[in-house]
């Protein structure tokens, strides 16, 4: 008999286990979607859950001047291409850095500059199409692969997200309802806590917690749930960022440094203490990555670089009251 | 069941940026480190007042004729190769770790933990010597400074005292290392605020020495210098004792130039100059981190450090004489006054005024805890980065209500203590010193590696970062990356040709040394492999990265 660190766990020791792949904020990273679709063969996982923030917060204007060249501003210098290989290219880095690129003529770029109607317009039409474009992927590699794929947008994706995921043939939306993976229950919200930003999707604490507790009271065992809320619990370590000026979205400097406060949901929160569900799973604050318990539950937000190419993300195996392995990997 | 319509108030509202990008409401990531904040991180470890008190006179009674502008002027590419190396890799990964997040992602989990392995014993190695350091080159001599120009045998006495006691020496440095590292257990809002508040505070005191020696006449400090030591040494003219005491020790005070002897003084003033990457440790708390900004940075901070050591000095060699601080380094001093002939100990004697004294004086020793703090933030960060990875325990992450990883920053202080009393029994001064240069270049060396491949063997990561730039048809980072690795080989030439010079006295038994570090990053690399695989975990899933089709 071996003892100790000598002894070796087995994972699915307690029943039958369900092996996920977490993951959330790529915003509009291409390279970090094809790799949570990859993922599942990877880890050798039998769930993809993406905890949302899907789409991309800027485009970059490439424009097409009458020469041929190819110009842009990008990560804070001036790009100058001619061939269509070196525009693919500009375009990839672009892509690469989760932006969008939008080659256009002098005149249109300017237009979109200054009609913001117009500008918000292409935002849509942009970021709609290239969400197709993705769920049309999952759909075809999930479909190959037999994988269950699970997605919730974020709060900063646009209303109309949604209704993309829900024409999906593969990946399951599970935004406001119950779902079940791999034999727990799981719910899921995208609505977070007011922020500076004021992003698409927020809901004042009062109304976020009635709401979540609608939710879970759906939830016929929370030992065995899974609550997959786009916000980190209030305070808990996975919410640290810096406080930021809701006017003019400056830095809140504190003795002539940046004040870092807790930025949570309390709703959510509460919710988990009340409900101890087995896992609960979040995102929105990229900085603050980190896995750690309230109560009996295991909470993880598994941050986010997407600017960097790699996807953060967690891997969880749980058994039918346990969580049996939790790791928290970059792909 | 609860539901929510979806608010039409809340849809994309768009605006421009001023650099041209469209931008929509959504929320933005803040990150705590400015770009100024992160240049005096850059800075410190090449701070000029430790290469002006520490050193950069003495290496020209080692190496006479020796021009130091020739010599700070061949730094200056050993600078910008490594800067660039590891500015324009870290805007690439710009993640908290410095060398092991680069090394592991680049070329292979096992060289980042042989990198990081080293870079941490030489950061541990560098702690051990900024102990020493804070009782032999700043408290010891400060007493003894401020007990000469008081006239106080009793400051003399504890200068001399705490010196040469081995308890004194570990007690004081253990102390030191103690408060750097309670300037990080604050969080960042305190680590910053200290750093920036004593980097200004050390700064001053070298502006306030320095432009004082500017405003003093070669004469005036002569005559100063011998009425501030005839007490002493009971003789008129000390000023003169030095150099003929010197000259009689064999020293050469009139040497003429020499290129031979100018190329080991680049080895010297790169122990000193060629840190500046510093910012890398922490990356993932850097502001604008994937901009080149991070790599130009590093740069700057690296040639700024060089250009106030040059500057400064040529203002003492001016105000003390070319010759006599050549002796007084090569020797000369006289035995009645127990203190290395520093800046501050002999602008405190030309000057003769007690507040000036203390002013500069304890500007000076304030500098040792910042180093020590900015060099414990290597291991700190590592630690995280070891344990987000899987390979050190969770506990270690563990952060108090600060935000400050307060479990890595106690191991690293007691690691950094317990280097103290190896070095300290087994060790002499330069040899901790060289010692931690020497065990650093190999991490140095396997950075710049990466910046060589990265091109190659991380394409995506080469095309989306803004280090696209191209010299001659190669790309910068990797001619950085040549430049990086010809650095180090350079330095360890060097090291190893003038090894009696560098206080280097068994140079082969620092090849068993670097071999056992390097052989315990293997092992420590195949038991934290076992070890989570017997819990269902697999390491080597941390690194490796999922091909996107």
């Amino acid at each position: 008999m071996r003892v100790g660190i000598l002894r070796k766990r087995d994972p699915n020791a307690s029943g039958t286990a369900t092996s996920i792949f977490y993951a959330s904020d790529v915003h509009g990273s291409d390279r970090c979607w094809r790799k949570f679709l990859g993922a599942a063969s990877f880890y050798k996982v039998d769930t993809l859950i993406m905890g949302g923030d899907l789409t991309g917060k800027a485009m970059v204007p490439i424009t097409q001047e009458a020469d041929g060249i190819y110009t842009a501003r990008f990560i804070g210098e001036r790009r100058r291409v001619s061939s269509d290989e070196q525009l693919s290219q500009l375009k990839d880095a672009i892509r690469f850095n989760g932006m969008y690129p939008w080659v256009a003529s002098p005149d249109e770029v300017q237009r979109h500059r200054d009609d913001d109607v117009a500008r918000d317009q292409l935002f849509e039409t942009v970021i709609l199409d290239d969400l197709r474009g993705w769920v049309a992927l999952a759909d075809k590699k999930a479909a190959a692969s037999g994988v269950d794929v699970y997605a919730i947008a974020g709060n900063d994706d646009p209303w109309t997200c949604d209704a993309v995921l829900e024409a999906s043939q593969r990946v399951r939306p599970c935004e406001d309802r119950l779902v079940e993976v791999g034999g727990h229950e799981m719910i899921a919200c995208s609505l977070v806590n007011p922020t500076p930003w004021n992003s698409p999707r927020e809901m004042d604490e009062q109304r976020l917690y009635d709401h979540l507790r609608g939710l879970a009271e759906q939830v016929s065992d929370p030992s065995r749930a899974i609550f997959m809320f786009h916000a980190p619990p209030y305070d808990s370590g996975l919410d640290t960022a810096r406080e930021v000026n809701p006017e003019d979205l400056t830095v809140v400097m504190r003795n002539g440094q940046p004040n870092e406060i807790p930025v949570g949901s309390k709703a959510a929160r509460q919710i988990i203490e009340e409900f101890q569900p087995l896992l609960a799973l979040h995102g929105h604050i990229h900085e603050s990555r980190g896995i750690t318990t309230i109560g009996r539950t295991t909470c993880i937000n598994p941050g986010s670089d997407y600017v960097s190419g790699r996807i953060h993300g967690a891997l969880v195996k749980l058994s039918d009251h346990n969580v049996t392995m939790r790791q928290l990997v970059i792909g | 069941m609860s539901s929510v319509e979806s608010d039409p108030e809340s849809t994309i509202r768009s605006t421009t940026t001023s650099s041209g990008l469209f931008a929509r409401n959504a929320t933005g990531l803040v990150r705590g480190v400015s770009q100024r904040s992160s240049f005096v991180i850059n800075f410190i470890p090449g701070h000029p007042t430790q290469a002006l008190a520490a050193g950069f006179f003495f290496v020209f009674a080692l190496f006479p004729g020796g021009n130091y502008l020739v010599g700070l002027a061949l730094t200056i590419p050993l600078i910008l190769a490594i800067a660039y190396s590891f500015g324009l890799l870290t805007a690439m990964i710009p993640r908290s770790g410095g060398d092991y997040m680069i090394v592991s992602r680049v070329i292979h989990p096992l060289a980042g933990l042989i990198s990081s392995f080293c870079m941490t014993l030489a950061g541990l190695l560098s702690n051990a010597f900024f102990g020493v350091a804070f009782v032999t080159l700043g408290i010891g001599p400060g007493l003894v400074s401020l007990g000469l120009l008081e006239r106080s045998p009793g400051l003399i006495n504890a200068g001399t005292t705490i010196q040469s006691n081995l308890g004194w020496r570990f007690g004081i440095g253990a102390a030191m290392m103690l408060l750097s590292a309670a300037f990080l257990i604050g969080g960042w809002r305190w680590s910053l605020r200290i750093q920036n508040t004593l980097f200004w505070i050390v700064t001053g005191g070298l502006i306030l020495a320095t432009v004082t020696a500017l405003f003093t006449s070669h004469g005036s400090f002569v005559s100063s210098f011998n009425s501030f030591l005839r007490p002493f040494t009971h003789n008129a003219n000390s000023y003169q004792e030095v150099l003929n005491r010197a000259a009689k020790a064999g020293v050469n005070l009139h040497p003429s130039f020499s290129v031979a002897n100018s190329i080991p003084i680049v080895g010297f003033f790169a122990t000193f100059s060629i840190y500046s990457y510093w910012s890398t440790f922490v990356a993932g708390e850097l502001r604008e981190a994937s901009s080149v900004k991070t790599a130009r940075n590093m740069a700057l901070a690296g040639v700024a450090c060089i250009a106030v050591v040059a500057a400064f000095a040529a203002v003492y060699f001016h105000a003390f004489g070319t010759s006599f601080m050549i002796a007084a380094n090569g020797g000369g001093m006289p035995p009645q006054v127990s203190t290395a002939p520093t800046y501050f100990f002999l602008m405190s004697g030309a000057v003769g005024n007690l507040l000036f004294a203390i002013l500069i004086i304890f500007s000076y020793i304030f500098f040792w805890p910042l180093i020590c703090y900015i060099s414990l933030l290597q291991p700190t960060r590592m630690m995280f980065a070891y344990a987000f990875d899987g390979i050190l325990p969770e506990k270690v992450t563990s952060i108090n209500r600060s935000g400050a990883p307060w479990m890595a920053i106690v191991i690293s202080w007691v690691l950094s203590a317990a280097t103290l009393l190896w070095g300290l029994n087994n060790a002499s001064f330069f040899q901790i010193l060289t010692y931690a240069t020497l065990i650093q270049l190999i991490a140095m060396g396997l950075v710049s590696v990466c910046g060589i491949i990265v091109p190659w063997r991380r394409p995506e990561l080469y095309r989306g970062s803004t280090s696209q730039r191209r010299f001659l048809g190669l790309p910068v980072v990797t001619i950085a990356g040549v430049g990086g690795v010809l650095t180090c080989v350079f330095v360890w030439v060097l090291f190893f040709h003038f090894s009696a010079q560098f206080g280097f006295a068994d140079p082969g038994k620092f090849f068993g040394f670097a071999g056992v570090t390097i052989g315990l990053a293997v092992a420590y690399y195949l038991v934290a492999r076992f070890i989570r695989s017997r819990e269902g975990v697999n390491i080597a899933l941390v690194y490796a990265e999922i091909p996107p089709e």
